[in-house]
This record gives C-alpha cells, sequence and structure tokens, in this order.
C-alpha cells in the first residue's frame, strides 16, 4: 500500500492494520499558530516511555517550536524535516508501511504530517522489565551474581561492561516470521574464527517459522544433529560465563525475551564446566572437576551397574558384600531389575513434581515425602534398603552437574542401558556404552567435534577438561576453538 | 524406513536372548566350603557348607532367641561330584553357587586310596569353580566333624579357613596351595604336590580348627606327612615363606627370631659327570625375643646368630628332603628345574627321575642377616 499526502487517508491506511487495539492511543493536534497544519501520533502506550514523549516530542512540537519563534505550520513542519525540532535522539521517516508498521509495534512513535507522503518513527522504547536479578540456577559461592534479563539491549550492555575491547561485535537480525524476534550474534573479531561466524549467521538466516519465543527454539533449530540427545550448544543465565565464552573465541547468539544466552560451540567437556572453577583456587577446582567426571559416570551408569552385577556377575562381589545383598533382598517380593525400574520410575516423578512445588511447600514435602516413603517401603519389603540407596546416590550424582541440559541426556540413558544390562549383563552395559561413545565421537557442534580436546587429541587442551590448571601470566594464551596467536 | 527396520533388529535380537544366565541374588545358596570324602560304597561323597541368610536388618528384632547357626551343610552321595551336587539340589530351594567357594578339603583316606583322579577334574572343568580355593586334607575321620561343627566363632567355616591362611605374615609352616599352583605341581614333570592338612580339636566350648602338617603327594596318590619343621624346611627351600617365627638355641637359652624375608634359588648344575644341585637361600630376620642376656650390640654375637640360624635352616631343609627322599616323591621340583635350565640331559632322565633321586645331592648355602634387635638394644641385668 502507498501513503499519500492527506493525512486523513494515511490514518486510514493505518487504522485499517492495527486500529482495533485496545492499547493504541490516537493523538491529534496542529502544528503553528497560524497556517495549522494537522498532525497526527500514533503509538502503544505500553511500549512506551511517556517521558519521553511528554517532554521531547509533544512538548518541542506544542510549546517549544513558539518561543523560539516557529509561527506557522509550514516552518514547524521544515523544523521537522531537518531534525532540528524534536529533541528525542533516535528519529527516522519513512514511506515503507510495512517498515513503519513493524517500527509501531516495536515500541516507535509514528508522526503522521499532513502533507507529507512520509511518516516519522521515533523511538522511545520504555517496556516494563523486571529489575537486574541474582543469577538463579547457576549460583556461585564466591563471584559475581548478576544474570541477564528479558531485555536484549540490557544483556548486550552487560556483556560489553566485562570486554572493553572494539574488536567485540553484536550483530543483530530478526528471526520469526509473526514473532520478529530479534536475534544477536556476538563475537570478537579476530579472535572468533570468521567460518563459525558465517555459519551461525547462515543457520540463523535459515530459520523459516513463524514463532521463536524462548532461545530453546533458535537451539533445536540450529543444532547439528536433531536426534542426538546429547545438546550441542551450551546455554548459560550468566554474563560472565557469555564474556569468558566469548573470550574463548566462541559466539554468542542472544535472543531477545529470553534470559538465557547461547554459546556455541559447546562440546562435552565444555558443558561440564562450571562458573566457579575459575573463581576458586586451582588445586581445589581441579578436585571438583574430577569429583563431577566422576559423578557423571555414577548418574549415568550405576544403577545398570548394579544390575549387572548382583543379576549375572555374582562372583565379582566380594563374600561378604554378597551376604549383606542377599539378607537385604531376602522377603523382598519384586525380582531385581524391576525394583531398579520402578524405584528410578518413582524418583524421576517426584523430581518432576519437586519443580512444579511452590516454594512454601516445596521444601518440607520433598523431605518428608522421600522419607516416608523410602522408610515405609523399605520397611514393608517392598524394596531392599540397598536399592533405595543406589537409587539415591545417582540422583544426587545428576544434581551435582552443574549444567542442566547435560543431565538431561543422562537422565534419560540411565533407562535403556538399565534395561541392556537386565537382559545380558556387564556385556549389555559395555554394549550400550560403546554405542553411546561411537554416537559422541561422531556428533559435532558447528563443526568442532563432540570430544574435542580428547577426541582430536590435544594436550594443550586439556590442561582445562579434566582439571583447571593455574592461571599462568607469562605463557601466551592460545585461544582455545580457534587456535589463533594474536587478536586482531 | 532403513532406520526403524535396524533399530527392530537390535530390539529383537536383546530380547531374543531372554535373561540368560540371569539368576536372582536371593535365590544363591553361596557355598563356601566343599569337603569330599569317600563313602561307604565306595561313592563319593560330597558335603557342602552353606552361608546361611543373616535375618534382614529392617525386620523386627527376635529377642532372646538363640543366635542363629551362621551355615548350613549339606551331604550327598553319588557316582561323580556333579551327580552329588544333582542330589543335594533336590532337596535346596536354592540355587547351589559354587563362584564363592573359599577352600576345597579333601579327606586323608580317599586321597591315599583312590588318589586325587575322582575329584581333580571337576574343579579345572567345572566354569564355577575358582582356581584360587584353597586345597587342603584332612586327618582322616574329621573331614565331617570340619564340615558340619560350628566352631562357635558366628562365621562360616569356609572364611574361617580362608582368614587363617591369610595369617600366613606370622606363621612359617604354612604350606597351603591354592588349586592352580596344585595341580601345576601335579602336572609339570618332575615335581609332586603338597599342601597344607587341616584338622579340627575340641577347644573348652567350641571347637578349634588347626592348618598344619604337610600332605605330601606322589603322582596322585597322598604318601606321607611332613611334620612342623620339615614343613618350614620345605616351604623355604620354594620360596613360600613370608614371615614366621624361628627359634634357635642360643647361649644355653633360646632366642627367637623374626624372618622377614627368604630368597632362596636353585639352579641344577653337572660337577663331575654327577648331577647336583645348589640351593642358595638368603634370609633376612629381626631379633624378637632373647630369653637369655646376650648383648646383641656386638658384631660378633650377631654374627653367632646369623650362623646358628644359618645351620638350623639348613637343618631344617635337610630333614625335609631326606624325608621326601624316603617317601621317593620329589616336592621340592628339582626334576622341574632339570627341565628348565638343563633340557637335553632332563630328556634323558625324564622317565626314570625316581632311579636318580634319592642319590641327588644337594648343596645347601643358606646366608641370614640379622636386619634389627627390636626395641630393646640393653638387655636386663639383674
Amino acid at each position: 500500500m502507498k501513503l499519500s499526502t492527506s493525512l486523513n487517508k494515511n490514518i486510514e491506511i493505518i487504522n485499517k492494520i492495527v486500529g482495533s487495539n485496545a492499547d493504541l492511543v490516537t493523538r491529534n493536534f496542529t502544528l503553528g499558530r497560524s497556517n495549522t497544519i494537522s498532525a497526527t501520533i500514533f503509538y502503544f502506550y505500553n511500549l512506551i516511555d511517556t517521558i519521553h514523549l511528554d517532554s521531547n516530542i509533544l512538548n518541542p512540537l506544542l510549546n517549544e517550536a513558539y518561543s523560539s519563534g516557529l509561527q506557522t505550520g509550514s516552518e514547524i513542519v521544515n523544523a521537522i524535516r531537518s531534525g532540528n525540532l524534536i529533541t528525542r535522539a533516535q528519529i527516522n521517516s519513512s514511506k515503507n508501511i510495512k517498515k513503519l508498521l513493524n517500527g509501531l509495534i516495536s515500541g516507535d512513535i509514528l508522526l503522521l504530517i499532513d502533507g507529507l507522503d512520509e511518516i516519522y518513527m521515533i523511538t522511545a522504547e520504555g517496556h516494563k522489565h523486571r529489575p537486574l536479578a541474582e543469577a538463579e540456577v547457576e549460583t556461585v559461592v564466591r563471584g559475581p551474581r548478576d544474570a541477564f534479563i528479558e531485555v536484549l539491549s540490557i544483556n548486550i550492555g552487560l556483556i560489553r561492561k566485562r570486554i572493553h575491547s572494539p574488536n567485540l561485535t553484536f550483530e543483530s537480525m530478526k528471526v520469526g516470521k509473526i514473532t520478529g524476534t530479534t536475534v544477536c550474534i556476538g563475537y570478537i573479531k579476530g579472535i572468533s574464527s570468521s567460518e563459525l561466524v558465517n555459519e551461525v549467521r547462515l543457520r540463523l538466516s535459515k530459520i523459516n517459522t513463524n514463532a521463536v519465543l524462548a532461545d530453546n527454539y533458535i537451539e533445536e533449530f540450529i543444532s547439528d544433529s536433531h536426534y542426538s540427545l546429547f545438546p550441542q550448544m551450551r546455554n548459560t543465565e550468566r554474563p560472565d560465563v557469555a564474556s569468558a565464552a566469548l573470550l574463548e573465541g566462541r559466539v554468542v547468539i542472544i535472543v531477545d525475551n529470553s534470559p538465557i544466552v547461547l554459546i556455541v560451540p559447546g562440546e562435552l567437556f565444555s558443558l561440564m564446566q562450571s562458573a566457579e572453577d575459575y573463581y576458586n583456587k586451582y588445586y581445589f577446582s581441579s578436585l571438583v572437576r574430577l569429583l563431577r567426571y566422576f559423578s557423571f559416570v555414577i548418574a549415568l551408569t550405576l544403577p545398570s551397574f548394579y544390575i549387572a552385577i548382583v543379576n549375572f556377575h555374582q562372583e565379582l562381589i566380594p563374600t561378604k558384600l554378597l551376604e549383606s545383598i542377599i539378607s537385604s533382598r531376602t522377603g523382598v517380593p519384586l525380582p531385581n531389575f524391576v525394583e531398579a525400574l520402578l524405584m528410578e520410575c518413582t524418583f524421576e516423578i517426584l523430581r518432576e513434581a519437586g519443580v512444579r512445588l511452590p516454594r512454601p511447600v516445596g521444601q518440607a514435602v520433598s523431605i518428608v515425602g522421600a522419607l516416608v516413603i523410602g522408610q515405609s517401603a523399605v520397611q514393608a519389603s517392598i524394596v531392599s534398603p540397598l536399592m533405595v540407596i543406589i537409587v539415591a546416590l545417582t540422583g544426587i550424582a545428576t544434581f551435582s552437574i552443574p549444567q542442566f541440559n547435560i543431565s538431561l541426556p543422562l537422565r534419560i540413558l540411565r533407562f535403556p542401558l538399565m534395561i541392556l544390562s537386565g537382559i545380558i549383563g556387564l556385556y549389555g552395559l559395555m554394549l550400550g556404552l560403546s554405542f553411546l561413545l561411537i554416537h559422541l565421537c561422531s556428533l559435532r557442534s558447528f563443526g568442532t567435534p563432540y570430544l574435542t580436546p580428547l577426541a582430536p587429541f590435544k594436550i594443550s587442551d586439556l590442561k582445562d577438561t579434566f582439571i583447571r590448571s593455574r592461571f599462568n601470566s607469562f605463557k601466551n594464551d592460545n585461544w582455545k576453538i580457534t587456535h589463533n596467536k594474536k587478536p586482531m | 524406513m532403513k532406520k526403524i527396520l535396524f533399530f527392530l533388529t537390535i530390539l529383537v535380537t536383546f530380547t531374543l536372548s531372554g535373561c540368560w544366565d540371569s539368576v536372582e541374588t536371593e535365590k544363591l545358596g553361596v557355598i563356601t566350603l566343599l569337603g569330599v570324602e569317600l563313602s561307604d560304597n565306595d561313592n563319593i561323597k560330597l558335603t557342602v557348607q552353606e552361608v546361611s541368610p543373616k535375618s534382614p536388618s529392617t525386620g523386627s528384632q527376635s529377642s532372646g532367641s538363640a543366635p542363629q547357626a551362621p551355615f548350613y551343610a549339606y551331604s550327598e552321595e553319588g557316582s561323580t561330584i556333579s551327580e552329588a551336587i544333582q542330589k543335594i539340589s533336590s532337596s535346596q530351594h536354592k540355587n547351589i553357587y559354587l563362584s564363592h567357594a573359599k577352600a576345597i578339603i579333601l579327606d586323608e583316606e580317599m586321597v591315599r586310596s583312590k588318589g586325587l583322579k575322582p575329584v581333580i577334574d571337576f574343579y579345572q572343568r567345572f566354569p564355577d569353580m575358582r582356581l584360587k580355593t584353597w586345597l587342603l586334607i584332612s586327618k582322616s575321620g574329621q573331614l565331617d566333624s570340619i564340615l558340619t561343627t560350628n566352631t562357635g566363632l558366628n562365621t562360616d567355616t569356609g572364611t574361617i579357613l580362608s582368614e587363617t591362611i591369610a595369617n600366613d605374615k606370622v606363621n612359617s609352616y604354612m604350606t597351603v596351595k591354592n588349586l592352580k599352583d596344585f595341580i601345576e605341581m601335579l602336572g609339570e614333570p618332575g615335581s609332586e604336590a603338597y599342601t597344607s592338612g587341616v584338622s579340627i580339636s575340641p577347644r573348652d566350648a567350641s571347637n578349634k580348627i588347626d592348618i598344619k602338617d604337610t600332605a605330601i603327594f606322589k603322582n596322585d596318590k597322598m604318601i606321607g606327612w611332613l611334620k612342623d619343621d620339615e614343613s618350614r624346611g620345605l616351604s623355604i627351600a620354594n620360596d613360600n615363606v613370608k614371615g614366621g617365627f624361628m627359634s634357635i638355641p642360643f647361649e644355653d637359652n633360646v632366642l627367637s627370631l623374626r624372618i622377614l624375608k627368604v630368597a632362596s634359588k636353585v639352579r641344577p648344575i653337572i660337577n663331575n659327570g654327577e648331577m647336583q644341585i645348589n640351593l642358595n637361600v638368603k634370609v633376612l630376620s629381626n631379633i624378637a625375643e632373647s630369653q637369655g642376656m646376650s648383648d646383641f650390640l656386638k658384631e660378633d654375637t650377631i654374627e653367632k646368630v646369623q650362623q646358628l640360624q644359618s645351620e638350623q635352616i639348613k637343618n631344617e631343609i635337610t630333614a625335609a628332603l631326606n624325608k621326601s627322599k624316603n617317601l621317593n616323591s620329589d616336592i621340592f621340583e628339582f626334576g622341574n628345574y632339570f627341565n628348565m635350565y638343563l633340557p637335553k640331559i632332563w630328556k634323558d632322565i625324564d622317565d626314570d627321575w625316581y632311579s636318580y633321586y634319592p642319590n641327588l645331592q644337594v648343596n645347601i648355602n643358606v646366608n641370614t642377616t640379622v636386619k634389627n634387635i627390636g626395641n630393646n638394644y640393653k638387655t636386663l641385668k639383674y
């Protein structure tokens, strides 16, 4: 559709599309004391900051114009056109209806002037958002606590605050046909490899969908492997984690309306890291990391290992332990494997319920419920106490992995491994683990193999995987993902 | 479509095998001790000792009741060991599970009369048996009581035996062999097998199970016992001593030395056309106990002690050697050493080794070093 020079016609065009909205405000006024020209502004009142509207747009147009000597409407219009009257910083004009409406629904104020066939878009963003808050999921004992919120511009600011390099670049694009969500790619020029950045840009531009509501939408669309259970990118709500990733040569994807940013590429060993590893001394962090990898193994294989050994390979158990197991299992009606499955399913139900419990009730119910259920079940000889211990240990091990997205495949894969080891013992467990290992070796995340630095073996990077080696100020940092020697 | 078929095939393959070899733990009857003897009508009588499960800890404790027996013993006879197991299983609600057997006790009479042939193959061939189980020979007539008597120690006898055998760090008389070593000694050319004996005797209100003496075999039949000092001599010569105490008479008193390390080397040589064995023993010991008032800080006292100990060890080895020559059984594996180091000569004498064995000259050379004299360096003067 084309704009006309008649104000009423333009108002009609705009009203046809957005006129039925209850939150659209139309303000008519006239410019000039003599030879007045009519004008109208359109805006959505909950998207703009009324202070800017009142003092930087309406005030100059209706008040200060006269005090600076502009009397007629056309003088005022000329002043507007030269950009000298409206004191709001961002002002554009356009004849494109689509662009104008996009601006209107993004929080711009549209200024229509009779006699002009172009409309002014004045940015005055002022929608409400929650204040900057502490990180809720990735908490640290010692370290910064600020977290991203749902506003893209504030998130970019949080990262820029930490990296004072002119090479830090944020490119933005809009994704989602109806939602029109702004997505930003952040990287440090010269540290990130340009192939990586190009690949991210390409994949984001190929997204063809109506809605992008949160970062997971983006993650699922641009992942290398759509059926793999393992996440191929890291997500975080902490700006310090995002900054550290940028310094390693990774690319950060910030999605508007989501307090989580995606970090690309995400190989397995970066998914096992926690921010706090770098905020405590190296020896402590190294030990905690080793413990974390041990928990990874336990969370994945402990129930299956137990089932395999106790059902098939009892000769591997020391005799005294075997006697204890036999005496703890006397009277239990269920076979080992069924009991394990039952307990694991119950634990998953408890965990999911615990996520949604309201906070005042949650703690008490979970503790009492677990204790009461566990204790009664053992006393009624429905489950053996050893099984309760194993299930509890497995659950605790999944919790001790700092990032949530890598503990999800462990929770899922536990069950097929249990089934395999219940059918053919340790051999089944080994088969399952081999299958898993082969899958992990073949997985890539934006071109980086998933098991770097173990799979393409790089000794120089190993100092940050299983242990955290000391910060060393005498050596040159080798940017991790790209292995560039010097920034641009 | 192909992927679905692939996964379905895998799924079907896994379910086809259907929990093969899966045994629920509570169905296991864990056997820790096996005893084999001859029954009255010349069949093999197998007695097994099964650990009884402890009462579940969360169940109500039965107050004031008698403590539960730590094991159950079952015995059946059959023409073979497997047949006996089959007969036992007809009265058992649990699966007989042999993989945790700690020791196998063979009756002396059976081993003397019928030899090892009826029993030894089972332990090698049956997949459940471990080759690390200890093999013991029970003094005649005592097998039944060893396997059925409650020692009052609230554990099953198999565990007691295996833990007693683990005391060999303080006992130099132990000559127990596990199945693997025993069968090796049986099968190797130029060596005969031996293992410890076990006996039971009453002590206060309970019973005492002793591991002592050594049973010597020739081919597959047992031919005799070696007593204490001879057992030790055999152990030292075969490099099997891990500790223990040795008492020697010293300056009209008795001195006890603790053996720390024994290293013995056997080498066959040809000396003036005659086959001889060089047996070099190096012993490291500490002074453990002195019943006299000798001053061990003096060099020549220590030298005398060393010399006396070497002599005693040499006597013990000689005693064992003489007994083995009398019984004509090469338990020192000298023939095997000839096979290892002088194989050409061994080829000639292999068939009638026992015509040479009684006259074999063994040059025994013992070298003792006293390393430590303990906490006391000054003797009490009273």
